[in-house]
C-alpha cells in the first residue's frame, strides 16, 4: 500500500485516497516468460538469439 | 415522315448497339463509317432524300438524319474515349512496380527486423493492464533526487538510498541529478498531474551500477503501476497481481505476496509466481 507520505508528495490528502504501488522487471519478466537463461544474451544483439522469438 | 422515321430510329438503333460491343477504336470508327457512308444503313437513307418530293418533308427528315449521325458519333467519341481510358489504367496496373516485392520474395524476408525481446514483453504487459483499465505513463529517465529517492519517503540521508546503487549525473548536496534506479518517480509525477482516481501503468528503462551477469544489468526495464482511488485495500493489490499473472503467463499460473519492505510502501510486499509444475519464481 502506498505510504501517506508518497501520496502528499503527489499532492493528495492520504486521508482521502489511499492506492497501492507495484513494479517489476519486464526483462526478468520476458527471460522468465521465455526460459531465457541469461539476461546478458537479451542484450548481446545476437540475431540468431533474438530472432527465435517473432 | 412516316417511314423514314422508322428507318433512321432502327438504323441509329442498330449502329449504337454495334458499338456497345466493339473491342477496338478501330472497329468503332469503321462502324461509324459504315453507318454514314454512302452504302450505309444512315448514309443510304440521306442519299434517297431525293426521292422524297415534299420539300418540307425533305427538311424534316434530313434533319432527323443529320440528328442521327451527331448522335451516333457522339456516341463514338465517348465510346473511343472510355476504351483509352481503360486502356490507360490497365497500363497503369500493369506497369505498377511493388518496392517491396524484392524483398519479400527474396531470402532478405526472412531476415526483415522484428522487435526485441524486451519491446515484446512491454508491448504484452500494456496490453494485459490496459485490459485491466489501466493507462500508460512516462517520465524522463534523468530524474531529480526529489522524485527518485525523497518523494518516495527517501529523505536526504536515509538508509534505504543504499538499496539501489545510483548512476549519478551531478552529485549535489542541494539536489542530485541522476539516473532513475526505478520508474516510482514517475508514480509521484503522475499524481502531480492527473486528476484522482489514478490507474495508471509506467513503464521504462531504468539504470543502477550493476556488473552485469545472468540476472543483472546495469541498464533494465521495469513496469509499475499504481491505484489510487478511495477505500482501496490490499485485497486490491493481490488481485491485479493474481490477474496479471494470469493474463501474462497463462491460466496455470498463480501468484503470491510475502511480507518485505521498501520505503514507499507500507504494508510492503514481494511477489513470487507460480509455474504449473510447481516450483517458484521470483
Amino acid at each position: 500500500m502506498m505510504h501517506p507520505r508518497v501520496i502528499r508528495a503527489g499532492g493528495l490528502d492520504p486521508d482521502e485516497w489511499s492506492g497501492f504501488a507495484f513494479g517489476f522487471g519486464i526483462d526478468r519478466m520476458a527471460k522468465e516468460r521465455h526460459g531465457v537463461a541469461d539476461l546478458r544474451d537479451m542484450y548481446s544483439n545476437d540475431v540468431r538469439f533474438l530472432e527465435q522469438f517473432a | 415522315m412516316g417511314s423514314q422515321s422508322g428507318d433512321i430510329s432502327s438504323a441509329l438503333k442498330e449502329a449504337l448497339a454495334s458499338l456497345g460491343t466493339a473491342e477496338s477504336p478501330e472497329a468503332v470508327r469503321s462502324i461509324v463509317s459504315q453507318a454514314v457512308g454512302k452504302k450505309g444503313s444512315l448514309g443510304a437513307l440521306k442519299s434517297s432524300l431525293g426521292s422524297i418530293a415534299d420539300i418540307e418533308q425533305r427538311k424534316q427528315v434530313g434533319a432527323a438524319i443529320n440528328a442521327a449521325m451527331t448522335e451516333l458519333t457522339h456516341a463514338a467519341d465517348a465510346r473511343i474515349s472510355e476504351m483509352s481510358t481503360a486502356e490507360l489504367l490497365s497500363n497503369i496496373e500493369r506497369d505498377r512496380v511493388d518496392v517491396t516485392e524484392r524483398a519479400l520474395k527474396s531470402e532478405v524476408a526472412a531476415r526483415l527486423g522484428r522487435t526485441h525481446l524486451v519491446t515484446q514483453a512491454t508491448e504484452r504487459l500494456e496490453d494485459v493492464f490496459i485490459g485491466l483499465g489501466f493507462q500508460i505513463a512516462e517520465g524522463p529517465e534523468v530524474e531529480s533526487d526529489f522524485y527518485n529517492f525523497e518523494a518516495l519517503n527517501m529523505p536526504p540521508s536515509h538508509p534505504a538510498r543504499s538499496m539501489w546503487d545510483t548512476l549519478f549525473i551531478n552529485q549535489d548536496p542541494q539536489g542530485s541529478v541522476l539516473l532513475r534506479t526505478h520508474t516510482s518517480p514517475v508514480q509521484v509525477r503522475v499524481m502531480q498531474e492527473w486528476p484522482p482516481p489514478i490507474y495508471a501503468i509506467m513503464p521504462g528503462r531504468v539504470f543502477r551500477r550493476d556488473t552485469p551477469d545472468a540476472t543483472h544489468m546495469p541498464v533494465f526495464h521495469q513496469i509499475e503501476g499504481m491505484v489510487i482511488d478511495r477505500n482501496i485495500t490490499f485485497s486490491d493489490l493481490a488481485g491485479t497481481i493474481e490477474a496479471f499473472t494470469k493474463a501474462f503467463f497463462g491460466s496455470e499460473f498463480t501468484s503470491r505476496l510475502r511480507p518485505s519492505y521498501f520505503p514507499f510502501t507500507e504494508p510492503s510486499a514481494e511477489f513470487d509466481i507460480r509455474r504449473p509444475d510447481g516450483s517458484w519464481t521470483n
